[in-house]
């Protein structure tokens, strides 16, 4: 016999249906185009149709997002006062600073592609400008990878200061999000491996 | 401040509320964001500024989607908990022992009438349906589907006259409790 479980589970399937009808969940291109207005008419009711499908996706309908120009000024004035009244509670400078660590958004101050061809001949092929806050490295290797997961280490003086484990990568490619602090002037190689092997490596120096 | 740099400071916080919104654990919203900002960065030049969140967020929720980690997802509105793959799974799974077999057929016919009713209705009513069923008041749904709150109730009200005249109710239990009230009482 029919139950009420089994009515709210016929919507549900047939939701489930319509979501695979459409071809699943819109891509981000997609979206931006039917919010942007720039998708013919067939597509746009197919996007829009998957927004309300998908209750995650939902509130994109109707969710309204500031400028981030207009959105600029008042963050960088939040962070100021915090900065301020910090420094007049401070207990020691180094509460501080982790405090600050805690609080504040990762910001990125430069981005570095290190490619394996450019890696031939002596002394160190890419060179990073000291006194960064953070260091955004993009590694890409000789071939596409292969392998579900890389391990991938930073080597100084033929010691391991970093090692990440089950690495994996994003279009290709190794994205490594590396601490200004950890990286003091000097000479520094990044390792990539699969296993035992050694896929490639990349030599580099960090300026005073 | 740099475009990638206001990325970070402006989106990634709610980027990471959001996957845990979706059910995500925070080491996971954390990983997924982060994934999803650096993807979203690579091809910045080409979204427009004030379409950033969107495309995070659809993203962010693919990629989520991809590694099968999403958890239970919560319905707009207080509504029971669900996740609608995995109920469709489960559904499939069911023991196959004679009875259930039999009671299994019952379902998928009456799936199939459900989904017959559902076809007769124009894909715009078909969604005011959906949205009321999650639990959404009609000035919500318009406001979603871009229509006046009347055009809503009049296509929930199409909606449920058409699955009233199709379907058939469990004995015993009222339409109202089955399909809610064709109108919000709103207004």
């Amino acid at each position: 016999m029919i139950t009420k479980d089994d009515w709210n589970d016929a919507l549900d399937t047939w939701i489930v249906e319509e979501r695979e009808r459409l071809g699943g969940p819109p891509t981000p291109e997609e979206v931006v185009a039917y919010l942007s207005g720039e998708l013919p008419l067939a597509a746009a009711a197919r996007v829009r149709a998957l927004l309300v499908y998908y209750p995650e996706l939902t509130p994109l309908l109707t969710e309204r997002v500031e400028k981030p120009r207009e959105l600029r000024k008042p963050f960088a004035l939040r962070l100021y006062a915090a900065a301020a009244t910090l420094a007049f509670v401070a207990v020691g400078a180094t509460a501080i600073r982790e405090h600050q660590r805690n609080i504040t958004p990762v910001a990125l101050s430069s981005h570095h592609e290190f490619t394996a061809s450019h890696t031939r001949g002596p002394g160190p092929s890419f060179v990073l400008p000291g006194g960064q806050r953070r260091y955004l490295v993009t590694a890409v290797p000789t071939k596409a990878p292969t392998e579900s997961a890389y391990e991938l280490e930073i080597i100084r003086n033929s010691r391991v200061l970093w090692t990440a484990k089950d690495v994996r990568t994003i279009d290709d490619a190794f994205v490594i999000d590396i601490p200004g602090e950890f990286l003091t002037p000097g000479a520094y190689t990044l390792t990539i491996r699969a296993g035992e092997r050694l896929i490639d490596h990349y030599p580099f120096r960090v300026t005073e | 401040m740099s475009r990638i740099d206001e990325l970070y400071a402006r989106y990634r916080k709610p980027l990471i509320g959001r996957l845990i919104g979706f059910g995500q654990r925070e080491d996971e919203a954390a990983d997924i964001a982060q994934e999803t900002l650096i993807a979203t960065w690579k091809r910045l030049e080409h979204i427009p500024p004030d379409r950033e969140w969107p495309y995070l967020v659809t993203a962010a929720f693919n990629l989520a989607r991809k590694r099968h980690t999403r958890g239970k997802v919560p319905r707009h509105g207080g509504g029971k908990l669900t996740n609608l793959e995995d109920e469709h799974d489960a559904v499939d799974k069911s023991p196959s022992i004679e009875s259930d077999l039999i009671e299994g057929e019952e379902i998928r016919r009456f799936r199939a009438a459900f989904s017959a009713a559902m076809a007769e209705l124009p894909p715009e009513t078909r969604q005011a349906f959906a949205l009321r069923r999650r639990g959404l008041e009609s000035k919500e749904i318009a406001e979603l589907l871009g229509l006046n709150e009347h055009a809503v109730r009049s296509r929930v009200t199409r909606a449920c006259r058409i699955l009233r005249r199709r379907l058939s109710p469990p004995p015993g239990v009222p339409w109202t409790e089955l399909l809610g009230d064709d109108d919000d009482h709103e207004g």
